[in-house]
């Protein structure tokens, strides 16, 4: 019992010493895994218009409007809880998920993405990137 | 002549009141052991701490000055049916009754034989003793003013816990006045002046460690606090200025506690002359070694909440009733059944 009482101290020193977890994350990020679930993205010209999309997304977060002469979703970012029903019901194969997950904004008009912004694929990560993989390497411990 | 001071007495005494045992030394230990508490509980943690505040990069040095900014600076929300006076006063007095208790510790000796003390007394142990019980009556009244159910769970937690440290900490105080034949700290220190108090009484210090561990709330004792069952315990309702000095007193009491024990059972400022500090004044080498001991006392006080899980109320008045007080009564009788072997090694009574 009493080594049962020292023993987290000396658990608590090894650990103090051991390199931190943390990823620094506006200055460093992880990068996204292969199926990472951000923001979806809309190929236009694969869209078929169809309205499975619209009709299967639970929030309402897809709406058709009239762009370029077709019926084309938009979408409002602040509705989406990016369960991806959309992608697996898409027919056309238009929809995909991409890595996008900050969407702050100051008004909720920021939220909507009209067709065309709807469909711009999001800027590649600039910064500097670690993968979980390469942290359990140099930790030495599997994250579990 | 002042105060029927001379001049370098005045002096003196404004720095002792000012400056070292006084008012800078427990805001300055406050914020070093905030600061250090967050990034060492962070490191057990594997996360990383406080980072950006402060002059060295990647320290995070500053964060206790930013928060402390931030506090002030905010709204004081009085509850709609909360006793005004009594919510208003609680926190001002808890923040000065434990600043209260460093005016009695002697910090070191000074070279014409008396001691670096602000209020010298004979019976500074005692003062102390009746210091650190009027803690939980604020705590109390904090929680019952606030007219919160969390602040009056938190508040009879605190009382109820003072039933279970307060009796083992007086039983291994009376063990050290059994040895020194004093209840003068600065005397109980020059007792130790050959061999400090925890080589004869090591069940003595581990029972007022724990003991006062439950005293100042920290983890494995912080049920007044218990942020999973009563929000924050008996402080909830406080917001602001006066949830910063509530803070803050907390730190006042851990540095009150460290400097006690240190000087009970460590041996104050013994030890060996720094030979830089101590061509400057001895006394800068005598509280050189008391920081030392204070510091090494603090990192294992802190250290409760980073490794060990909150106690159960009735699981602690168990170990304060069944575990420290029978240890700290064989403390006793030990002491006194080897009378003859330490009294001689006891310098000075």
């Amino acid at each position: 019992m009493i080594l049962d009482i020292i023993r987290p101290f000396f658990l608590g020193f090894y650990h103090a010493f051991k390199r931190t977890f943390t990823v620094k994350h506006p200055f460093v990020r992880l990068t996204p895994t292969e199926r990472y679930r951000g923001r979806v993205v809309l190929n236009i010209d694969r869209c078929i218009s169809c309205r499975s999309c619209v009709n299967i997304c639970p929030n309402k977060a897809l709406e058709m409007v009239k762009f370029e002469k077709k019926l084309i979703p938009q979408y409002d970012a602040g509705r989406c809880c990016l369960c991806n029903l959309c992608v697996e019901v898409c027919p056309a194969i238009a929809l995909s998920m991409s890595y996008e997950v900050e969407f702050s904004e100051y008004a909720r008009k920021g939220f909507i993405h009209t067709p065309d912004r709807f469909s711009q694929t999001p800027k590649p990560i600039a910064e500097k990137t670690v993968t979980v993989k390469i942290l359990d390497k140099k930790r030495g411990v599997a994250h579990r | 002549m002042i105060l029927g001071l001379s001049f370098p007495q005045l002096i003196e005494l404004i720095l002792k009141v000012l400056i070292f045992p006084g008012l800078a030394f427990p805001l300055l230990f406050a914020m070093i052991v905030i600061w250090f508490e967050r990034k060492f509980l962070a490191r057990i943690m594997l996360r990383i701490g406080p980072l950006h505040v402060g002059p060295i990069n990647r320290t995070g040095l500053f964060q206790p000055i930013a928060d402390f900014l931030k506090l002030i600076q905010k709204e004081i929300i009085v509850p709609d049916n909360a006793n005004k006076f009594l919510y208003n006063i609680a926190p001002i007095i808890a923040a000065l009754v434990a600043s209260l208790s460093v005016a009695f510790i002697p910090y070191a000796l000074k070279p014409d034989g008396s001691y670096w003390v602000i209020y010298y007394t004979p019976l500074s142990l005692l003062v102390i003793l009746a210091i650190f019980t009027a803690r939980p009556f604020i705590m109390v009244a904090a929680g019952w003013a606030s007219n919160s159910k969390y602040c009056t769970i938190g508040a009879i937690r605190a009382a109820l816990q003072l039933l279970a440290y307060e009796v083992p900490i007086a039983l291994s105080l009376a063990s050290i006045v059994i040895m020194s034949g004093t209840f003068d700290l600065a005397k109980i220190v020059e007792a130790q002046s050959s061999i400090w108090f925890i080589i004869f009484q090591p069940i003595g210090f581990i029972v007022i460690l724990i003991a006062m561990m439950a005293e100042l709330s920290r983890r494995p004792f912080d049920i007044p606090f218990a942020e999973q069952e009563v929000v924050f315990g008996w402080p909830t309702e406080y917001t602001g200025a006066q949830f910063a000095l509530i803070m803050v007193s907390e730190y006042f009491d851990l540095c009150a506690v460290t400097s006690l024990i240190t000087v009970l059972f460590l041996g104050g400022w013994s030890g060996p002359a720094i030979p830089l500090l101590n061509d400057i004044s001895p006394i800068l080498s005598g509280i050189f070694w008391f920081l030392l001991k204070m510091a090494i006392l603090t990192v294992i006080i802190i250290m409760g909440r980073g490794i060990y899980p909150r106690l159960r109320i009735d699981q602690l008045l168990d170990a304060g009733w069944s575990v420290l007080i029978p240890l700290a009564i064989t403390q006793i009788i030990i002491t006194l059944l080897t009378a003859q072997w330490w009294l001689p090694l006891v310098g000075g009574v």
